[in-house]
């Protein structure tokens, strides 16, 4: 025997303390018998001898007590070294056993992969959205805001009312950052002097903002991010009593807030922060006419702090009852809108974009869920006819003496390895994804890239534990079925277990078609509510139409300046080869922005305590023939309706139709503030911010009358002859050139806002789409596997039959019937989660019901024919057994 | 025995026992019995001390054991060189020569000497 042979054994039985105990005994008896023998051989008496030797060895006891006590501590370090190398065997031997198996691997690394890359981002996601929405706000679940917005003086007294509740307030603003050409177009903050301590923020450098900056007459002040000052500013320490320009006004840094404070409202991340009364100092030109004191000029959102050991609900009342009694002398409809419960909330998206942000997240949690599962299942198949495939070659070890528990541990290592690699893949996948999430526009407009996806501790530990509990959940059942194996049965082909096995495979299939189909149902839903959306008559040509929007008043232009400028910017790129039309637009059409104010209308009475309320938009000259909304009755705006000339208006059918029902709206008045306007035209609705929604009442003023209220921040609507928007840089181009210090942005093609708006689908419809075909596949291969293993089972039973005259039909039926009841038994239950599913889509579908019924049977009827399919193509071959053959075969 | 001189026996103990076995693997008697001749029976007063130093040597991986059948053919505990150990014979070797000659440098000077 060799030397590491005879060490492995030795080792082995160093293992239990009785041995260690026996050896040091024999070792010492060898020694003094070996002494003994010497000195009788020197001719000293028996007695003696073995009297002498004991004396010269010395102290038996305490010796024996010393070495016992080395060879365990040595047999305790072998034990750590021996296990250390048992696990790399098995990981090496699961190494090699897998790469034998490229395919197999390819495929379950691949799955996995998917799962936990898809689990993990939307993990992410969640964390960033949901479980920390306000980061570097003290004790976030204290802080609430108001679902209404406020006017300044509305809030001031407001905060009177409930001293104890610490209101402050906010206004987050399109600002331009630094001098001329290279300021920085981005969002600043106006907020009340106690916003810092209420949301318990510090300064990084400097001091923050408090009540004395925030009183009229003071210079202005300023507090600038973390993120900020580092990019724009150089992170240079000696930025306090520095100037910088906001909107053209000089105003000063005081200091820069805390690294994690990204501001309070996801997607609206200021780089600035400014009191509420450096307001009169910044204003924009365009919104000069909007002052503090005003009360009709609604801009803060108002946000407290709850005291500590109070309630969200004792809160709520004391400002309902506080709004209740703000403005008595306001009309009934006015405090009867006040007076409903605010409801309050922690403060983190804009109130309008929560829930459809949320609701979404809620479906991907779902899909990506289920996709885990479907992965999983789908392994734990692939494992398991693996393991049946590998049956012999397990038989073989456990006759070699492989234990019971070594073979579980070796196939749960596989797993591991399996499962840790598609941890490893799946990260690299979410690094991905996140890539393209910072793309993507959430419903309600909150920008992806606003969402930090961090790596961080908690993200890599969820990834780890997925990857653990995948590897348990795909390696033990087939293990624990592996390892039941015994060799006999093994060897000669698993005559005993094969019904067991069989139970288990056919359970999974079932597993498998119930979550395919109910991912292929969702897929299903949202492609069909994508089908209907494209429909829908969204009222105008969405095709060859591209905008970009300017902000003259960020440039601090006045009104004869801004019409000039809007007027010099249509002319120049109309010039562009193929642009055919081009005009303004003061709101974009299938965007957030929205403009409604109260109108009268002659002829028209409101109910008691209704007030008529029309959404406006300000265009300029053939504004419905570039963007091709049909006109019903009358003219549209054109060179004519400018500054001086009688004031006039286009409604849309829907107003017509409710305002001026049963005669001609043409002809008519609507006054809006001092305005009286004469009807001019008549419009086709149109959609104006979603797709789902109904139309209302529409008006639509020529922007160039207005020349109060000109200096805005319009979009430049452009219509192009071909789609293809080659022409789309000479436009910036031409834009930009008529005044370069004009910030332009949103530069978009109006299918590119359509897919803004449809996101939610599109991207629910790919997800879905994509594990559910997977699954459909897998779940096919599972069908598959369980037949053809039923027909080698069968092949000398179905011998037997075909020789006695059985006929095709009736041993197919044989082989099939039991195997398609899986199936049979998986729709059921796939329909029951798909419903659930699709109540929780139910927001997205436009008006397709969640319970659709040919979405549901045309996704059942195509599981059920790809079962079947499955399943007759390893049928087939049972038919085709020559009986001969088939009774000779050794099973 | 004072602290020190128990240090001392105990690292010249291991030292022998690593020499011992440059000649190949031997059983614990056949150590003893070769330290007993190499060291004219100074050194090892009582045989048994060896196992324990036996036992730690082979904790600390410079020896290796094995069963095997002695000369007399009955079953005995062999103890071979490790590649660790053989470096541990170098050094210890070279370490307790330099002591000794310094040590007994340091002894071989008289008074006289002393003074200059």
């Amino acid at each position: 025997m060799t030397m590491r042979g005879i060490k492995r054994i030795f080792r082995i039985s160093l293992l239990r303390p009785r041995d260690i105990d026996r050896e040091v005994d024999d070792e010492i008896a060898f020694h003094l018998s070996m002494r003994e023998a010497k000195l009788r051989a020197g001719g000293v008496s028996d007695d003696d001898a073995a009297r002498l030797a004991r004396d010269r060895f010395g102290n038996i006891s305490g010796i024996r007590g010393e070495c016992v006590e080395e060879s365990r501590q040595l047999a305790k370090q072998e034990r750590a070294s021996l296990m250390v190398d048992e696990v790399r065997r098995d990981a090496m031997y699961a190494f090699r056993s897998l790469r034998r198996a490229k395919g197999f691997t390819a495929a379950v690394v691949l799955t996995l992969a998917l799962g936990i890359g898809a689990n993990a981002t939307m993990y992410a996601i969640i964390n960033a959205v949901v479980l920390h929405p306000v980061s570097g706000v003290k004790d976030p679940a204290m802080v609430f805001e108001l679902d209404e917005p406020l006017a300044y003086p509305e809030y001031r007294d407001l905060a009177e009312r409930t001293p104890s509740l610490r209101l402050g307030a906010i206004s987050e603003r399109r600002i331009a950052l630094g001098q001329g050409k290279g300021a920085d177009h981005t969002t600043g903050a106006l907020v009340s002097g106690n916003l810092f301590s209420i949301v318990g923020v510090p300064a990084a450098v400097g001091r923050t903002l408090t009540d004395r900056d925030d009183v009229a007459g003071v210079a202005p002040v300023a507090v600038v991010t973390h993120e900020y000052w580092a990019r724009a500013l150089g992170g240079d320490s000696s930025i306090v009593g520095r100037t910088v320009t906001v909107n053209g006004a000089p105003v000063t840094v005081v200091g820069v807030a805390a690294k994690n404070f990204r501001g309070l409202h996801l997607g609206l991340a200021p780089a600035i922060w400014l009191p509420i009364h450096a307001w009169n100092a910044i204003a924009p030109s365009s919104q000069q006419s909007h002052r503090i004191d005003s009360r009709n000029w609604s801009w803060l959102r108002v946000v407290g702090r709850i005291p500590a050991g109070a309630s969200f609900d004792v809160a709520q009342n004391a400002l309902t009852t506080s709004m209740a009694t703000l403005d008595p002398g306001a009309p009934p409809f006015v405090v009867a809108q006040r007076a409903r419960p605010l409801s309050v909330q922690a403060a983190a998206l804009p109130t309008r974009a929560r829930e459809g942000v949320v609701r979404f997240i809620a479906v991907l949690a779902i899909v990506v869920t289920l996709g885990l599962l479907t992965a999983c299942a789908n392994i734990a198949g692939l494992m398991l006819s693996r393991a049946a495939y590998r049956e012999r070659e397990i038989g073989v070890r456990i006759a070699l003496g492989a234990g019971r528990g070594r073979l579980l541990r070796q196939l749960l290592t596989e797993a591991l390895l399996l499962a840790t690699a598609g941890g490893v893949a799946g990260i690299g996948l979410f690094v991905f994804v996140r890539g393209l999430f910072r793309q993507l526009t959430l419903p309600g407009g909150v920008e992806g890239s606003a969402i930090a996806l961090d790596i961080d501790a908690r993200l890599i530990g969820f990834a780890i534990a997925l990857t653990l509990v995948t590897g348990l959940l795909v390696g033990l059942v087939p293990a624990l079925q592996a390892s039941r194996a015994d060799a006999l049965s093994s060897l000669k082909g698993g005559l005993g277990r094969g019904a067991r096995q069989q139970w288990l495979r056919g359970a999974l299939v079932t597993a498998q078609v119930s979550v395919a189909l109910v991912l292929l149902i969702g897929t299903g839903l949202f492609a069909r509510a994508l089908s209907r959306a494209l429909a829908l008559d969204i009222g105008f040509r969405a095709d060859g139409l591209m905008t970009l929007t300017v902000d003259p008043g960020l440039a601090q232009f006045d009104s004869p300046h801004a019409l000039q400028y809007y007027a010099d910017v249509s002319a120049r790129v109309s010039a562009v080869p193929g642009v055919t039309g081009a005009t303004w637009a003061a709101n974009t059409a299938l965007s957030n922005e929205r403009d409604r104010e109260s109108a009268s209308l002659s002829g028209y009475t409101p109910p008691p305590n209704v007030l008529v309320m029309l959404e406006r938009n300000a265009v300029g000259p053939r504004y419905h023939e570039v963007f091709g909304i049909p006109l019903v009755a009358g003219r549209g705006f054109d060179e004519r309706d400018v500054d001086g000339s009688p004031l006039v208006a286009i409604i849309n059918e829907t107003a017509a139709k409710r305002y001026f029902a049963g005669r001609s709206a043409i002809g008519g008045y609507v006054t809006m503030g001092k305005h009286s306007m004469q009807i001019v035209g008549v419009s086709r609705d149109t959609k104006n911010h979603e797709l789902s929604e109904t139309p209302s009442p529409y008006i639509y003023m020529p922007l160039l009358q207005l020349s109060e209220s000109a200096v805005g921040a319009p979009t430049l609507v452009v219509r192009v002859k071909d789609d293809g928007f080659r022409s789309t840089r000479s436009i910036v181009d031409a834009a930009r050139s008529a005044n370069p210090a004009v910030p332009i942005f949103d530069v978009a093609t109006m299918s590119q806002r359509l897919h803004f708006v449809l996101a939610p689908q599109l991207v629910g419809a790919w997800l879905l789409g994509a594990f559910g075909v997977l699954a459909l596949i897998v779940a096919a291969i599972g069908i598959y596997g369980v037949v053809a293993y039923a027909v080698s089972q069968r092949t000398r039973e179905i011998g037997i039959r075909m020789a006695l005259g059985a006929r095709a039909a009736s041993v197919l039926g044989l082989v099939v019937r039991g195997n398609v009841a899986f199936v049979a038994v998986g729709i059921p239950i796939g329909i029951a989660l798909g419903l659930i599913l699709a109540r929780a889509m139910a927001r997205f579908l436009y008006g397709l019901r969640p319970t659709d019924p040919l979405t549901f049977a045309v996704t059942s009827f195509t599981i059920l024919a790809v079962g079947a399919l499955a399943a007759f193509v390893p049928a087939r071959r049972a038919v085709r057994i020559d009986p001969l053959i088939a009774l000779r075969s050794d099973d | 025995m004072s602290e020190m001189d128990l240090h001392v026996l105990r690292e010249s103990v291991d030292l022998l026992i690593l020499k011992a076995l440059t000649w190949g693997p031997r059983h614990g008697y056949a150590i003893a019995e070769w330290i007993d001749s190499a060291t004219n029976g100074t050194l090892l007063i009582e045989e048994g001390t060896l196992y324990p130093a036996l036992h730690r040597l082979a904790r600390r991986r410079f020896v290796r054991t094995q069963w095997g059948a002695s000369e007399n053919n009955r079953k005995a505990k062999y103890y071979e060189l490790t590649s660790a150990g053989r470096v541990r014979l170098a050094a210890q070797t070279s370490t307790w020569r330099r002591h000794v000659d310094a040590i007994g440098g340091a002894l071989a000077l008289s008074a006289v000497d002393r003074r200059t």
